[in-house]
């Protein structure tokens, strides 16, 4: 009965939570999705997906600081965005097979050797946008591949290929470095 | 080293990023508040249950008992190979659904005369012992009364106008069945096991729909919703 009573208690300051992030970075929120879509219904309904499946599946934005929170919630806006964009211009999705390997991010065993923090900040600027996130995501928040999928709306093959593209480009970034 | 220096540096970015997005004062339509309002709703009611360990199952649905009345087509539609999931259209004789692999979005067919704002208001009329409103949010579409009894079980009653209704129903943890109330079409997701109750049910009344979610069990709900007046 404690228990139950604690849960409900949790429940109602999550959502209170939850409701204050909205109020606080609506607009912002608004303003991503309204530079994919274009259109302030589409970006307005954006925010609604966004916020339903934060609802449904809330772990990582609770679990998260309030600072991290802005960070998921962007991305996903983002993503959700550009999935909009692309039904509604009937865009093909890019096909992409279940064989590209999970492991595509040897990032603790490169060598990292003489990079400045500046050299590595115009690197990481030069990176595509769903590379990047799929790479901070990973690193910053531990997340699997299937929890970058979730998070970003997008396929487990998707986000495979953007972790592995992301290992690919370190790598090509160190061995130019080593080469300079 | 590498990926402290990475995130080091991609926290940075972001930071800087995050801080200087275009932002575009927007003043959003009451369309869009209204549907934000119940995403935070529902989401409270909904943890609740997600809090508690409740067994899992996929959705299925099931028709008992819906006879002549309900005309079921399903259409199966693929949306996207990347994105991976299904969404399946249904419709009843008074609802169409989207279901989604973890929601169902509900809306109101039949919407034909009926009031376009909230007319007439309807009250439950055998509230269970113990539960007192704590809630009550009032529109011009729709009137959402929430319960709550001294263990914090929560459970809420809104009546929508039929054009209005625009619901999302978790359907990851129970089945969804059409049934009966007062001879109009209902459906029922019904979450509850040995150790907790949990229902989310929609009815159709004529003029208005119905909706009663939360911690209650199945004969409860079904004994509320046939139980409600015009106030």
């Amino acid at each position: 009965m404690i228990s139950a009573a604690l849960a409900n208690l949790k429940t109602e300051e999550q959502r209170n939570t939850l409701q204050q992030f909205y109020l606080d970075y609506r607009q912002m929120l608004y303003s991503i999705a309204m530079s994919k879509l274009h259109n302030y219904e589409d970006a307005e309904d954006a925010l609604q997906e966004t916020f339903l499946k934060i609802s449904d599946k809330p772990d990582l934005f609770f679990n998260s600081s309030p600072k991290e929170r802005v960070f998921i919630v962007s991305a996903m806006v983002r993503n959700i965005s550009i999935n909009m964009w692309k039904k509604k211009h009937k865009v093909n999705f890019e096909e992409l097979t279940d064989d590209i390997p999970d492991s595509g991010l040897p990032i603790t065993e490169q060598v990292i050797g003489e990079v400045s923090k500046d050299e590595l900040m115009n690197f990481i600027v030069k990176l595509p946008e769903a590379v990047r996130e799929a790479l901070y995501l990973k690193i910053h928040y531990g997340l699997s591949t299937s929890e970058i999928a979730e998070t970003l709306d997008i396929s487990n093959a998707a986000a495979r290929k953007r972790i592995s593209n992301a290992g690919k480009m370190i790598k090509k970034f160190l061995e130019e470095k080593q080469n300079a | 080293m590498l990926e402290q220096m990475l995130d080091a540096v991609l926290t940075e970015y972001y930071d800087h990023t995050l801080a200087n997005v275009d932002i575009l004062e927007h003043k959003f339509s009451r369309r869009h508040e209204r549907a934000m309002k119940r995403i935070f709703k529902h989401y409270e009611i909904n943890a609740a249950h997600l809090h508690s360990e409740w067994k899992t199952e996929r959705t299925k649905i099931t028709y008992k008992n819906a006879g002549k009345r309900v005309l079921v087509v399903l259409i199966l539609v693929f949306l996207g190979l990347i994105t991976g999931f299904t969404l399946i259209y249904f419709n009843s004789q008074s609802f169409r659904g989207d279901i989604y692999n973890d929601n169902t979005n509900l809306f109101a067919v039949n919407t034909e005369n009926c009031p376009t704002a909230i007319e007439e208001k309807y009250r439950l009329t055998s509230v269970p012992n113990g539960f007192v409103i704590v809630e009550l949010d009032n529109t011009d579409i729709s009137i959402y009364t929430k319960y709550k009894d001294s263990s914090s079980k929560v459970f809420s009653f809104t009546q929508y106008v039929k054009g209005e209704f625009d619901l999302h129903i978790d359907n990851e943890h129970g089945n969804l069945e059409v049934i009966d109330i007062n001879g109009q079409e209902g459906l029922i997701l019904d979450h509850c096991d040995s150790a907790h109750d949990f229902i989310s049910l929609v009815w159709d009344g004529k003029d208005y729909v119905f909706e009663l979610t939360g911690a209650l069990s199945r004969e409860d709900a079904l004994l509320l919703a046939k139980s409600i007046e015009i106030s």
